[in-house]
């Protein structure tokens, strides 16, 4: 009875320990991901346009780091996870302002468009009008 | 029935020690509303049809957090319902990008059609100059007082007119094709270098130069062929954009990668371990950063992934040698502090070896000492942690051996002092004991009543013996007779008066019978053997209390 119970805590437990090793593979990997997610928002910009994300995933990777070196694999992988996650909306984020900065630029380069259309209508305007002027004056 | 139940502890620490944390439901609750928030949001930004991907997989972990909430797996329900959230934040980055860009196509068509617009305008505004001009032939036919010169000239203004009108008319869908190129370069400036680039110039310039040699009809045609090219020519630069764009970014997450993976070699001194390949990762990097500069992207991840390459080896290689370093320094840092707490014991005992410590504590100091022998053969043995764990023990067994030594020194001064207020008697330190000595005739001769003039005597005694400090250290009294009378009786009248002595500390003094031992010795134990007053010494009373 003595050595079942014995075999059964040891089973349990090396299945928990082997687990554990696994999940810290995972949790280091997640952790080099989310590393390269947060460099690629720096790349983008993030600091300027998108500095929330961008912050809590650098904290979420601290924290990561932290529970890693204290030997929470399980905690470190879930944190890795959220700080990859943060990087990468840090990362969209700072390109969706870029491109809606160039819908502005844009924006503005139609506004000039108008404004030189609507010159070429009042001359267009203006020279109809002395065009009429011109056949009143014949048929008088 | 002890085994059994540290085994059963353990199991618990470690399945519930690893157990995750309660959430509340409310805390739950809030979370799947802050999901499906970021979840409509997508969808009003049309993230289902623009990025489906990002939108399918937001949708799909909100259903996974429903699952296991009726699972009552509460946190991974939770956990399930952050990705959800964060992923359709993604999705909704993803889908300004995307509604940026197209409003970006929207916004130059309009440019576009404006010009067109313009041109047409201006072609009014030409048609109608040469109306008015014609008008004003027509009056001068008509007033008749115009030489044939004015009415020549003007003919051939309004022959010069419909020229330049024609000419306008064939320019204006020309300009529209400049603008058109014009936007296409500035979508994606490469396309420069293009072949279709040179074919649509060349097609431009040569519908101008038609133009202005005046062959309409074939300026025309050429404009048609032309207007085909340019379109291609803006497909094709808008796709090479995205494709630009894309490789960009993947240029820029490479170099991001090998950087973060030249951090982690120069952390490891790479610089120390594996200079060459560092060195090689740092000129393939700073390429891919110039390449990237000067917009070649393919080159750009090609050159990041030569520097990777470098890099990892450097890792590789500093991570051995570091490793390696690092594991030699901590052994010498293990081997210093054994050495430090192997011989910072020798000395502590050695310095005890003078002092009370050894004989007051004997087998603290004994165990202290075999925990030393054990140290020096654990670091001769090179079992270093076993020898700083045998000296560590060691110094808590003389520790304790010097504390109580200490204690019991205090207290055997302070009996010595307690003792002296004692009257009639005189108080001698020993070894491990104090002894009081009472002299006089404490008891009428034959006796074994006490005196009514001792009685205070062994009163201040029993005081003595009550006293906190030293209430727990046994007492013997001995009774000693003088050699006057027959030696049997000497005898059994001691006894009778030790008796005596302990049943009156015992009853009037309150002293603990258990821990007085009373012998009446007679006259076989004298201190003086000749000389005066003999007798009258060698009839006493000791009282030795043992302090150790």
């Amino acid at each position: 009875m003595r050595w079942i119970i014995c075999l059964i805590t040891v089973t349990a437990m090396i299945g928990i320990f082997g687990c554990g090793a696994q999940l810290q593979q995972l949790a280091v990997e997640t952790m080099q991901n989310a590393q390269v997610a947060l460099s690629s928002a720096e790349a983008m910009g993030a600091q300027e346009t998108a500095e929330t994300p961008l912050s809590t995933a650098q904290e979420m990777l601290v924290t990561a780091e932290k529970a890693m070196n204290a030997g929470d694999a399980a905690r470190a992988y879930r944190l890795a996870l959220r700080a990859y996650l943060h990087a990468r909306i840090a990362t969209e984020t700072a390109i969706a302002v870029r491109e809606e900065a160039l819908v502005q630029e844009a924006q503005a380069q139609l506004a000039l468009s108008e404004q030189s259309l609507a010159e070429v209508f009042q001359r267009l305007e203006a020279i109809k009008t002395e065009f009429e002027a011109l056949r009143d004056d014949s048929q008088r | 029935m002890k085994f059994y139940g540290s085994l059963l502890l353990c199991t618990y620490l470690v399945v519930f020690g690893c157990a995750k944390p309660e959430i509340d439901e409310v805390m739950l609750a809030t979370q799947f509303q802050d999901a499906q928030q970021a979840i409509s949001n997508a969808a009003e930004l049309e993230a289902e049809s623009l990025v489906p991907e990002e939108y399918g997989r937001a949708v799909k972990l909100m259903n996974f957090a429903r699952n296991s909430q009726e699972k009552a797996d509460i946190p991974q329900s939770m956990e399930f319902a952050y990705q959800a959230e964060w992923v359709a934040q993604i999705a909704i980055a993803k889908a300004r990008q995307h509604r940026a860009k197209q409003r970006i196509v929207s916004i130059r068509e309009q440019i576009y059609q404006q010009v067109i617009k313009a041109h047409e305008h201006e072609l009014e505004i030409g048609r109608i100059r040469q109306a008015i001009t014609e008008e004003q032939l027509a009056r001068a036919l008509r007033a008749g007082d115009k030489g044939q010169q004015q009415t020549e000239q003007l003919s051939a203004e309004i022959a010069d007119l419909k020229i330049k009108l024609r000419q306008a008319e064939l320019r204006a869908p020309i300009a529209g094709l400049e603008l058109l190129v014009t936007i296409t370069v500035d979508i994606y400036p490469a396309i420069r270098e293009v072949a279709d680039y040179e074919r649509v110039q060349a097609a431009i310039a040569s519908i101008t130069n038609l133009i202005a040699q005046e062959a309409f009809s074939d300026a025309e045609n050429a404009t048609t062929d032309a207007r085909t090219l340019v379109n291609d020519l803006y497909q094709l630069a808008v796709q090479n954009r995205e494709a630009e764009v894309e490789a960009k970014t993947n240029a820029q997450i490479a170099i991001a990668q090998v950087e973060v993976i030249i951090q982690r070699a120069q952390i490891l001194n790479a610089n120390q371990h594996a200079p060459k390949e560092l060195q090689e990762a740092n000129s393939h990097l700073h390429r891919a950063k110039q390449e990237v500069d000067t917009h070649r992207y393919e080159q750009a991840q090609r050159s990041a992934k030569q520097a990777q390459q470098s890099a990892d080896k450097a890792v590789a290689t500093a991570e051995v040698t570091e490793y390696r370093q690092r594991a030699q320094q901590e052994l010498n840092t293990l081997i210093a502090r054994a050495r430090q707490a192997v011989r910072g014991l020798g000395e502590k005992i050695a310095a005890q070896t003078e002092t009370q410590v050894p004989q007051l504590e004997a087998k603290l100091y004994e165990l202290a000492n075999s925990a030393y022998e054990k140290s020096q053969s654990a670091f001769a043995a090179k079992e270093y942690d076993n020898a700083i764990k045998a000296a560590a023990e060691g110094d808590d067994y003389l520790q304790r051996a010097i504390a109580n030594a200490r204690q019991v020194t205090s207290a055997k001064s302070d009996l010595l002092l307690a003792s002296k207020r004692v009257p009639n008697a005189i108080v001698t330190e020993q070894k491990e004991s104090v002894l009081i000595r009472i002299s006089g005739n404490a008891f009428a001769y034959g006796s074994i009543q006490i005196q009514p003039e001792f009685i205070d005597t062994f009163a201040q005694l029993a005081k003595v013996l009550r006293t906190a400090g030293f209430s727990k250290y046994p007492v013997r009294i001995e009774v000693h007779t003088s050699s006057l009378g027959n030696a049997r009786v000497n005898k059994n009248v001691s006894m009778g008066r030790a008796d005596s002595i302990k049943r009156f500390l015992t009853t009037d003094g309150r002293v603990n019978a258990g821990r007085m031992t009373a012998v009446g010795l007679g006259e076989t134990q004298p201190i003086v053997e000749d000389g005066p007053n003999k007798e009258e010494k060698n009839r006493r009373i000791d009282v030795i209390i043992k302090t150790n």
